[in-house]
């Protein structure tokens, strides 16, 4: 390619990795009234719990950190709720745990000092409910703890959307129930499942439980019906065609789903609607977990709603603080900037090919994390650590290759071909085999090594395309400026011993 | 003239090494078990009303508390401010709440008296009185076991995985040799978890076994490149099993530490740096890393040289092999 060619071409490249980069980074004002300005991507970007985030725009969206709430089972107060009314309080509640929480004495404590046999085996059905209910939404940062013996506190991350539905709905113990009626409300409503009688059975030997599927990018809620119930069902909305009804699914008499029947329902449940893919598994997760934990007579109520700032404590110099995003950002930085300058002095000139190549890839994944989306956390900065480190030791990889078939008397043009087409397989073999572990990863594992190998699955990929296309193709338009190739990358022809 | 490095020599050594710490972590494992760390933490949470009541007070509530504690001989580890939020249109509703960690070591009595006494200072003092309350907490973890197990399995499909195409890659030979790697890396971990009394999370001694086979894969296959590499080479040719992958093997130390110096140096600074259950992870992740170094470089090349040694031969003499009528003729 001639001089020009080249020139424009990297120019054209060059403008490009500068535009994504102001895209993917830069904030900066727009409108010109000092209070609007643009978001780059990586703000966008989710943050999983354990990082800092950011408030911008009208709508103070946040974007990392953590919600968390208490769940008190019925019968247990918080120190807060007590002060609020001490004295009808007073004489009914008994302080635990030095004031930490107050135990109601006839319901916790059955009139003497400590929590009932009865109370601690019920309050363990819940804590188990509620494990299952937020071990399945195998959600990175969630974090379940028992607080005080008689509480449980649960931490979900705030990229999670549907966090608050999460919190209210899982805070909802027992039996699930059906009910059919005329009137959009669910209190005029006659229930049907488990039927009402002198032999009551439980619900699941009516329903037999509830899954979240998704078709087409609509999310819906299957509620799996036995034969036993699937024929109440029947009968109940049989006239459903001549004058429509309402069927609620409640738990612990909670309504979960709430939807108008227009025709008999003579299979399972599908609902859609709303839905998005977390919302409907929550929702399938309540019910599902209810039928386990069977007929629970301990209510449970939702705490305060909290939300936290990042899992790692700010460090303070003087009047800067620094979010622990902060510090991935420096430290990034700081990184990039070590590895241009490494590559500069090492290959001269031949260094801005990687440095295009880097960042062009940085942004990529900047583009990838927001856009599938991958929440930015401990996992997620590993699994970019490693790729970044398999991409510059690539290319390096090929420059050496190159440099010592220089070294041996070739043209820099039959160098670099001969150069690629030696380590050629040694970067193909190590990317294919990191992606098919990272892949198997992400298939299998859960939670915060599931995003790990997801984010590597990409981040190699990516890695492998831009050191074997990407950043030849870079090198080739470099030297195309370049009247002595050798020179411009550093390499040196190797010096022959005259015989004469 | 320096020394070879010949690894099929020292192969005894190395099972024996290998199995004295297999064996011994064994024991203490039955006796002991592993030393998992308390999933206990304690708070001491004190509530405001950050907009009514101590607007920017905020930072001197925090003076007075961390001076209440260090009176009362508890330290904290960890401060964070929540703050509240309506549950129908999550927004903030003003109330704050500034939550203290403590070490699960600290006296339960001694964080009861510290948060009561923090409580009469702080209702003493005009600029705070009744607007603020204090509070004590003992949380104990729960562990979402499927995870841990599932992320076990994960990367053990992972390594297996991997095995596999080292063995169409680089020959089956190499395939065993990294297995053998992969089991020892797996086992010596869990054992130096044993042993060292190292605490883990209940879920970490899973975690490191398949974090130790995938790291193992990894070294082994970065050495099988380079043997493959190198066995091209005509000056090797003149070798015997033992002096080439000791000469191969000798030759990418220096590669294989400059990945796993830096690597290893990022995991000790972030987990010194770091906080609970991140630096429970960052610095014991060390040990399946040395672990892996120790079989790449020196038990999976020892287990090669039989083997490589083995599939030589059988290869030549496939080669020499004409069928027992041609060679009658030849002979004739």
């Amino acid at each position: 390619m001639g001089k020009i060619k080249s020139a424009i071409l990297l120019t054209l490249i060059t403008l490009i990795v500068a535009v994504l980069c102001v895209v993917c980074f830069v904030p900066f004002p727009v409108g010109g009234d000092g209070i609007h300005y643009f978001n780059p991507i990586i703000n966008w970007a989710d943050k999983s719990a354990d990082l800092g985030g950011y408030q911008y725009g009208e709508e103070a969206a946040y974007l990392g950190g953590s919600y968390s709430v208490v769940f008190y089972p019925e019968g247990v107060i918080s120190a807060k709720q007590y002060s609020d009314n001490a004295d009808s309080d007073e004489t009914e509640y008994i302080a635990y745990n030095g004031g930490s929480v107050y135990l109601d004495k006839e319901k916790v404590c059955g009139g003497g000092t400590e929590p009932t046999e009865e109370f601690k085996a019920a309050f363990d059905v819940q804590l188990r409910c509620l494990k299952e209910r937020f071990g399945r939404l195998h959600s990175e940062g969630t974090v379940l703890e028992v607080r005080d013996g008689f509480t449980v506190q649960a931490t979900l991350p705030a990229s999670l959307d549907a966090s608050v539905a999460a919190f209210l709905y899982y805070s909802y113990m027992g039996d699930v129930t059906v009910l059919y009626g005329t009137s959009s409300d669910a209190a005029s409503a006659t229930q049907i499942i488990p039927e009402t009688g002198s032999k009551p059975k439980a619900a699941s030997e009516y329903v037999k439980g509830a899954s979240m599927r998704s078709n087409m990018g609509t999310a819906f809620v299957e509620v799996d019906f036995t034969d036993a119930g699937l024929e109440i069902l029947s009968d109940a909305t049989s006239g459903a065609a001549e004058s429509a009804g309402y069927l609620f699914v409640q738990v612990g008499g909670e309504t979960v789903i709430n939807l108008s029947v227009s025709e008999q329902i003579d299979d399972n449940l599908y609902v859609s609607g709303s839905y998005t893919n977390e919302a409907a598994t929550i929702v399938a997760n309540t019910i599902d977990t209810a039928l386990d934990c069977g007929d629970l007579e301990l209510g449970m109520e939702m705490g305060e709603l909290h939300r936290s700032e990042a899992g790692f404590a700010p460090l303070t110099f003087g009047s800067v603080s620094l979010s622990a995003l902060d510090l991935v950002y420096i430290a990034c930085g700081v990184a990039i900037l070590a590895m241009a300058v490494f590559f500069l002095i090492r290959y001269g000139l031949l260094g801005f090919a990687n440095i295009l190549t880097y960042l062009f890839f940085l942004e990529l994944m900047v583009l990838i994390y927001w856009a599938v989306p991958i929440a930015i956390g401990a996992g997620t900065l590993a699994a970019f650590a490693i790729s970044s480190v398999l991409l510059c030791a690539s290319n390096a990889l090929s420059y050496e290759a190159a440099r010592k078939e220089y070294a041996v008397g070739k043209t820099m043009a039959s160098s670099v071909k001969t150069g690629y087409k030696k380590c050629f397989w040694h970067i193909f073999d190590l990317h294919i085999a990191l992606v098919a572990i990272a892949l198997l990863v992400y298939l299998i594992a859960l939670t915060e090594l599931s995003v790990f190998g997801l984010a590597l699955t990409f981040g190699v990929a990516l890695a492998g395309i831009c050191s074997l296309l990407v950043n030849r193709f870079l090198w080739y338009l470099t030297m195309g400026l370049s009247k002595n190739p050798g020179k411009f990358c550093h390499f040196k022809r190797e010096e022959v011993e005259d015989d004469d | 003239m320096t020394k070879r490095f010949l690894p099929g020599k020292l192969l005894p050594v190395w099972i024996a090494v290998s199995a004295v710490l297999i064996v011994a972590g064994v024991v203490l494992f039955s006796i002991f078990g592993f030393h998992y760390a308390s999933p206990e933490k304690k708070t001491i949470e004190i509530g405001y009303d950050a907009v009514v009541y101590i607007e920017n007070k905020e930072d001197a509530l925090a003076e007075k508390c961390e001076a209440s504690f260090s009176q009362n001989g508890v330290s904290f580890t960890d401060k964070r401010t929540e703050r509240e939020l309506d549950v129908s249109y999550v927004s903030e509703t003003g109330n704050y709440l500034l939550v203290y960690t403590f070490s699960s070591a600290t006296d339960d009595a001694k964080l009861q008296t510290a948060a009561s006494k923090l409580a009469e200072t702080l209702q003493a003092d005009p600029e705070f009185g009744t607007a603020v309350s204090v509070t004590a907490h003992v949380m104990e973890g729960e562990h979402f076991y499927e995870a841990s197990w599932r992320a076990a399995v994960a990367l053990a499909v992972a390594a297996i995985v991997a095995l596999v195409y080292v063995g169409f890659r680089f020959g089956w030979a190499n395939a065993i040799a990294g297995l053998v790697a992969c089991v020892n890396d797996t086992l010596l971990t869990l054992s130096v978890f044993a042993l060292a009394r190292i605490p883990v999370y209940a879920y970490g001694p899973v975690l490191f076994a398949g974090i130790a086979a995938v790291f193992s894969v990894l070294l082994w296959f970065v050495q099988c490149m380079r043997m493959r590499e190198n066995f091209k080479d005509p000056a090797y040719t003149s070798l015997t099993a033992q002096e080439a992958v000791g000469l191969s093997v000798a030759g990418s130390w220096k590669l294989v530490l400059c990945f796993l110096v830096p690597l290893a140096a990022v995991f000790a600074v972030l987990g010194l740096v770091a906080s609970g259950g991140l630096r429970l992870f960052l610095l014991p992740v060390l040990v399946p890393l040395a672990v892996s170094v120790y079989s790449s470089f020196l038990l999976a090349p020892a287990v090669l040289v039989p083997l490589k040694s083995k599939f030589d031969k059988m290869r030549s003499s496939r080669k020499k092999y004409v069928g027992k009528k041609k060679a009658t003729e030849a002979q004739e």
